[in-house]
C-alpha cells in the first residue's frame, strides 16, 4: 500500500458503549476493536524511517514494527514484538497518556488524527490473551540468586519478570491479599478489568514467581532480615506513592469526605461497588463532590456516578487544558454527565449536627503569571465565593511517599518528599537495595513505573554478577573516543558503560548518546540518553533493554547540542552467549 | 497445614471468642499492642483484632473478637480447621511500654482481652501492674484468672455489680486517685472509644496522668495509604493505624471519633448483617438501638 493511500484511511474510532447505559454499569467503557477495524487502523501507520512515535514512548515500543505485523494479520506476532519491550501491552495500550506520548507526536497526528498506537496495543494484547495461546514460559538455567520484590504494582511485576527470565529466584510480598497495585486498588474496573491484570499475575507466576500476600515489609519483616534472615541477594522497593494528600481546610474529617485512595480501595479491591455481596460497604451520594483534576479524580467521579449519584462534580484548582488527567478519560467524563468546576478550590466543608456533611465552600481562582514550569498559575479571586450542596466527598488532590518502608530502614536515603533517593539505575544508599516506580519519582504513570523496575533488573544483575573479560573482548570499539567500560549481554538485551575519551579537552553540553540497530540502512532506536555535560574522562551508563538476540550490530551515535555527529561507532562483533 | 488456619477456638463467655491461628511470619515478629487485619472470606471487609497471645515456637497467634456485626458473626462460625482468607500482620506501632512504675491497666469489651499482652509485658519490666477489667455482667467476665498471673492486683467492675465493684473502670478509677493509697505513674485503657474518652477526660482533670488509649477507627489497608482510620490528635492528622492504634489520650479529639468517624456505615453494617442470616436480624436492630442509645 502507499502512503497516499494510507494518508486517505480515517481512523477508527473505539466503539464504546453508550454514555447513558455505561453510566450504570461497572463493565469496561470501549468494547474494543474488531479484526476488520485494527487491520484498516493500522492500514495508517506510514511506518516512518525515523519513527517519532518510538521516541515518544518512554519504553521504546517497536511501534511501527509492531504495527506492520497486525497490517498483515499477524496479531500474535503483534504483541510478542511489543512484549519485547512492555511487558504489560494489555494494562498500558488502556492507561498510557498516549496524548502525551506516542500518539502526541506521531506524523499523522500533524494533520488530523494520529495512528491509534493505544487502541492497537490493546486490541493485539487482548487477541493474544484470548487466542488461548498461553505464552510457554522460558525454562532458565537457575542462576542461584535470590531477589525480593516489595510491592506487586506495575514497577515490580517488571522487575520480577525481567529477573526471572535471568534465572534468578524470585519472590514478590505484596501488602494486599491480591496482586497489581494501583492496577486492582486504585483503576476501575470499567477503565481497566481486573482479569486482565490477574491473567498478566498469572503468566509470571506460570514462569517460576513466587508472590507471598498479606505481607506489610516493615512490618513482617524488614529489608536487613530479608538479607539476613532469608537469604535474599537483593531487594528492589516498588512500593508506590501510598499516602492520601488532605486539603487541610475545616471539617475534612466529617462523615462523608473520603480521600480517593480509601473510596476507590473499598471499590475496587474490596468490591464495594458489588455490596452487599461483598461486604465492605461504601457511602453513595446523591450529589458527589470530586476535588482534583488527574486520573485519580476522574475515577472517582465515574465511580460514584455508577453507584447512583445524581450529580457529580469535579473542583479542580486550574482550567481544563491543564488538568494532568489523560484526554480520554476527561472526555469519557464529560460524556457521561460529569460536571467541571474549574478554576475553583475548596475552602471550608460544613456539616450537620451529627457530623455529616452538607455543602462545601469554594472560591473561584483566574490564571495569572506562569509558574517556574511555564503553567500559567491559579490565583484565587478575592471575595469570590460559591457553596456546592453535598453528601459525599472525594479528596484527590494527590499521593506522597508513603514512610512505613523508609521508616524502617533508617540507613535508605529519602528525599524532603520522603522519595527515596537513587541512581539512574535505581541503585539507593543501601548496597544491594534498589527501588523505582511512584516511591521515587512521585505518583507519576503506569509505563515509567515500569521503565524503572526494568533499569533496576538490570542493575541488579551487573552488581550481582559483574562483567567478566572476555564478555568485554567480544566488542570492536576504537579506543581513542569512546571507552567501553563494561558491557553485560543478556538473553535479550545488552547493557553498555561508555566512556568518552581523547574528544577535546572542553566539556560538551546536552550530548546524545543513543544506541540502535541497522537494517537495510534503517536505524531502529533502541536507547536514547541525553547527558547535560560531558567532560572527558567521565563515564556514563547507557542500557538498551530488550534487544532482539540475533542482532549483530550495534550503533552508538553521540550527538552533541547542535546535533552534529561526534562519533559514530559499530560493534560489529558476533554477539555470542 | 493450611494457611490461616484456626487450632482452637473457644467461646469462653457469651459472644467472645479465642482463636488460635497458624500464622508463623507474624507470631515470630509480634509485639505488645500490634494488630492484625483479617478478612474470613474473600468476599469479607478486613477487620482489625488485637493479637494478644503469639508463640514464636510453634508459630501460632490468638486474638480474642467479639461478635458484633457481620464479619466478627461469621468468625463466630468458624470452626477449627477452617481456614481465613487473609491475615496481614503485624499492624501499628507496638504500645508504649517501660518501666513506670505504678500502672493501671485497664480494659472493656473486647479491650480486656487485648489489655492482656500489655499488663504482661508491663509486669516483665518490673511494674507494679494493676488491672482493672470491665464487663456487664459477672458472667460476662472473662480472663481474670489469666491476668491474676500478670498483675499485682486485679479489679472486677460490673455494670449491674453482679461482681466486683459496680459501675463502670472511670469509677473505679476515680475512687482509685481520690484515695490516694498508692502514686499511680500510668494508665492504659482499651475498649470502646466512649468508655475511653470518659476515663481520658478523668485522668486529664484529676493531675493530668499519663493515659494511653487504644482507638478503634474504622480501616481499611492498614498501611497508611487510605486515611480512613484518620484522627485529630494535638491539633494534627494522625492515621491509626501506622502512627498508633496507641495514643496519648489526653491529646485525641474524642468528639471526633465518637460522633464523627466511627458511625460512617450505621445503615450499611445493617443491612449486611440482615444478608448474612435471618437470625441475625434481631441482632442488627438490638445493636442499631444500644448504638442510638451509646452516642446519645
Ligand atoms: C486511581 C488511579 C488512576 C490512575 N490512572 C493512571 C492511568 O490512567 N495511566 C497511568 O499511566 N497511570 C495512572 N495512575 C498512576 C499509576 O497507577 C502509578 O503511577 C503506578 O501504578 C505506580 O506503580 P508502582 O509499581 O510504583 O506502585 P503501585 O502501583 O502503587 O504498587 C505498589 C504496591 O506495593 C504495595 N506495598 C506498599 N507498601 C508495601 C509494603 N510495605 N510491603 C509490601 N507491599 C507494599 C502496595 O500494596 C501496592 O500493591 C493512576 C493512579 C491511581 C491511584
Ligand atoms: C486497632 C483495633 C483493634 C481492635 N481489636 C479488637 C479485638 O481484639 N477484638 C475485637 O473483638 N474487636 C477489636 N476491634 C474492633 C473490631 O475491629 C470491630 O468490632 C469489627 O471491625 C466489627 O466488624 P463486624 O463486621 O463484625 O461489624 P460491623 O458490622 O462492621 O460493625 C458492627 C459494630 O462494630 C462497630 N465497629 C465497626 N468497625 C469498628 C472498629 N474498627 N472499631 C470499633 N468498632 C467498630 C460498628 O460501629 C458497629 O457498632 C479493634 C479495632 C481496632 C481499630
Ligand atoms: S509516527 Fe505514526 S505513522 Fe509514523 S511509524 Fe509511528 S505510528 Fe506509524
Ligand atoms: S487503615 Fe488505611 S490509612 Fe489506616
Amino acid at each position: 500500500m502507499k502512503s497516499k493511500d494510507r494518508m486517505k484511511i480515517v481512523f477508527s474510532e473505539m466503539p464504546t458503549q453508550p454514555p447513558q447505559v455505561r453510566a450504570k454499569n461497572f463493565r469496561e467503557v470501549p468494547y474494543g476493536y474488531s479484526e476488520e477495524m485494527a487491520i484498516q487502523e493500522a492500514n495508517r501507520c506510514l511506518n516512518c524511517k525515523k519513527s517519532k512515535c518510538v521516541e515518544g514512548c518512554p519504553v521504546r515500543v517497536p511501534i511501527p514494527e509492531f504495527i506492520s505485523l497486525a497490517q498483515e494479520g499477524k496479531f500474535l506476532e503483534a504483541a510478542w514484538k511489543i512484549k519485547e519491550r512492555n511487558v504489560l501491552p494489555a494494562v498500558c495500550g488502556r492507561v498510557c497518556p498516549q496524548e502525551s506520548q506516542c500518539e502526541g507526536v506521531c506524523v499523522r497526528g500533524k494533520k488530523g488524527r494520529s495512528v491509534g498506537i493505544g487502541n492497537l496495543e490493546r486490541f493485539v494484547a487482548d487477541y493474544e490473551r484470548s487466542s488461548g495461546h498461553i505464552p510457554e514460559p522460558m525454562r532458565v538455567k537457575k542462576n542461584g540468586k535470590k531477589v525480593a520484590i516489595i510491592g506487586s504494582g506495575p514497577s515490580g511485576l517488571t522487575t520480577a519478570g525481567d529477573l526471572i527470565q535471568q534465572g534468578y529466584e524470585v519472590t514478590v510480598y505484596e501488602a494486599f491479599h491480591l496482586g497489581g497495585g494501583v492496577l486492582v486498588y486504585g483503576i476501575p474496573e470499567f477503565r481497566l478489568p481486573k482479569s486482565v491484570v490477574q491473567y498478566e499475575i498469572q503468566n509470571l507466576e506460570n514462569s517460576g514467581v513466587k508472590f507471598v500476600y498479606d505481607s506489610v515489609i516493615g512490618r513482617v519483616r524488614s529489608i536487613d532480615e530479608l538479607f539476613s534472615e532469608d537469604g535474599y541477594d537483593a531487594v528492589y522497593i516498588g512500593v508506590g506513592a501510598g499516602l492520601p494528600v488532605f486539603m487541610n481546610i475545616p471539617g475534612e474529617n466529617l462523615q462523608g469526605v473520603y480521600s480517593a485512595n480509601e473510596y476507590l480501595t473499598r471499590s475496587n479491591l474490596m468490591k464495594a461497588y458489588l455490596y452487599p455481596d461483598y461486604n465492605t460497604p461504601l457511602l453513595t451520594g446523591k450529589n458527589v463532590v470530586v476535588v482534583g483534576g488527574g486520573n485519580v479524580a476522574m475515577d472517582s467521579a465515574r465511580t460514584a456516578l455508577r453507584l447512583d449519584a445524581k450529580n457529580v462534580y469535579i473542583v479542580y484548582r486550574r482550567s481544563r487544558e491543564q488538568m494532568p488527567a489523560r484526554l480520554e478519560e476527561v472526555h469519557h467524563a464529560e460524556e457521561e454527565g460529569i460536571q467541571f468546576k474549574l478554576l475553583s478550590n475548596p475552602v471550608e466543608i460544613m456539616g450537620d449536627e451529627k457530623g455529616r456533611i452538607e455543602s462545601i465552600r469554594c472560591q473561584r481562582y483566574e490564571l495569572g503569571e506562569p509558574d517556574k514550569s511555564g503553567r500559567a498559575r491559579p490565583v484565587p479571586i478575592e471575595g469570590d465565593y460559591f457553596e456546592l450542596t453535598t453528601d459525599l466527598i472525594i479528596i484527590a488532590i494527590g499521593n506522597k511517599a508513603n514512610p512505613l518502608i523508609t521508616m524502617t530502614t533508617p540507613d535508605l536515603e529519602v528525599n524532603k518528599w520522603g522519595n527515596i533517593v537513587t541512581d539512574e539505575l535505581g541503585r539507593t544508599s543501601k548496597p544491594f537495595v534498589y527501588a523505582g516506580g511512584d516511591i521515587v519519582t512521585g505518583a507519576a504513570t503506569v509505563i515509567s513505573a515500569m521503565g524503572a523496575g526494568r533499569r533496576s533488573a538490570m542493575a541488579i544483575h551487573e552488581d550481582l554478577f559483574p562483567p567478566t573479560e572476555e564478555i568485554t573482548e567480544s566488542f570492536v570499539i576504537p579506543k581513542e573516543i569512546l571507552e567501553l567500560k563494561y558491557v553485560a549481554i543478556y538473553p535479550k538485551s545488552v547493557y553498555l558503560r561508555v566512556n568518552l575519551v581523547n574528544v577535546s579537552e572542553k566539556e560538551l553540553d546536552q550530548v546524545k548518546i543513543r544506541i540502535s540497530h541497522v537494517h537495510d540502512f534503517f536505524e531502529t532506536t533502541m536507547f536514547e540518553k541525553t547527558v547535560p555535560q560531558w567532560s572527558p574522562g567521565e563515564e556514563h551508563e547507557v542500557d538498551c533493554p530488550r534487544i532482539d538476540k540475533s542482532e549483530k550490530e550495534y550503533l552508538i551515535t553521540i550527538n552533541d547540542l547542535h546535533g552534529k555527529i561526534m562519533s559514530k561507532i559499530i560493534v560489529a562483533e558476533d554477539v555470542k552467549k | 497445614m493450611s494457611k490461616f488456619e484456626i487450632l482452637k477456638k473457644e467461646e469462653f463467655v457469651p459472644n467472645f471468642y479465642k482463636l488460635d491461628i497458624s500464622v508463623p511470619t507474624i507470631a515470630r515478629k509480634a509485639k505488645a499492642g500490634q494488630f492484625i487485619l483479617v478478612m474470613v472470606d474473600e468476599r469479607s471487609e478486613k477487620i482489625p483484632l488485637t493479637l494478644i497471645d503469639w508463640d514464636k515456637e510453634k508459630g501460632t497467634i490468638s486474638f480474642i473478637v467479639q461478635e458484633l456485626g457481620l464479619s466478627t458473626s461469621k468468625m463466630a462460625f468458624m470452626e477449627e480447621g477452617d481456614s481465613f482468607y487473609s491475615i496481614v500482620g503485624p499492624l501499628g506501632e507496638p504500645a508504649y511500654l517501660e518501666n513506670f512504675g505504678t500502672v493501671v491497666v485497664s480494659g472493656g469489651c473486647y479491650g480486656v482481652g487485648a489489655t492482656y499482652p500489655i499488663a504482661k509485658r508491663l509486669k516483665e519490666l518490673g511494674n507494679h501492674v494493676i488491672t482493672i477489667i470491665e464487663a456487664k455482667n459477672e458472667n460476662l467476665l472473662y480472663y481474670e484468672e489469666e491476668f491474676k498471673t500478670v498483675s499485682d492486683e486485679v479489679i472486677l467492675v460490673t455494670t449491674d455489680g453482679s461482681k466486683g465493684e459496680r459501675g463502670h473502670i472511670y469509677d473505679v478509677l476515680e475512687h482509685m486517685i481520690e484515695s490516694q493509697q498508692r502514686k499511680i505513674d500510668h494508665i492504659k485503657v482499651i475498649g470502646c472509644n466512649v468508655m475511653m474518652s470518659k476515663v481520658s477526660k478523668l485522668t486529664k482533670e484529676k493531675g493530668a496522668i499519663p493515659t494511653y488509649a487504644t482507638v478503634t477507627t474504622i480501616m481499611v489497608d492498614g498501611t497508611g495509604m487510605c486515611g480512613s482510620c484518620r484522627l485529630s490528635y494535638d491539633g494534627k492528622t494522625k492515621f491509626a493505624c501506622v502512627d498508633g492504634p496507641e495514643f496519648n489520650a489526653h491529646k485525641i479529639d474524642w468528639e471526633e471519633i465518637i460522633h464523627v468517624r466511627n458511625t460512617l456505615y450505621i445503615s450499611e453494617e445493617t443491612l449486611s448483617l440482615q444478608n448474612f442470616s435471618p437470625e441475625c436480624r434481631s441482632l442488627a436492630k438490638y445493636q442499631e438501638k444500644s448504638r442510638e442509645e451509646e452516642t446519645s
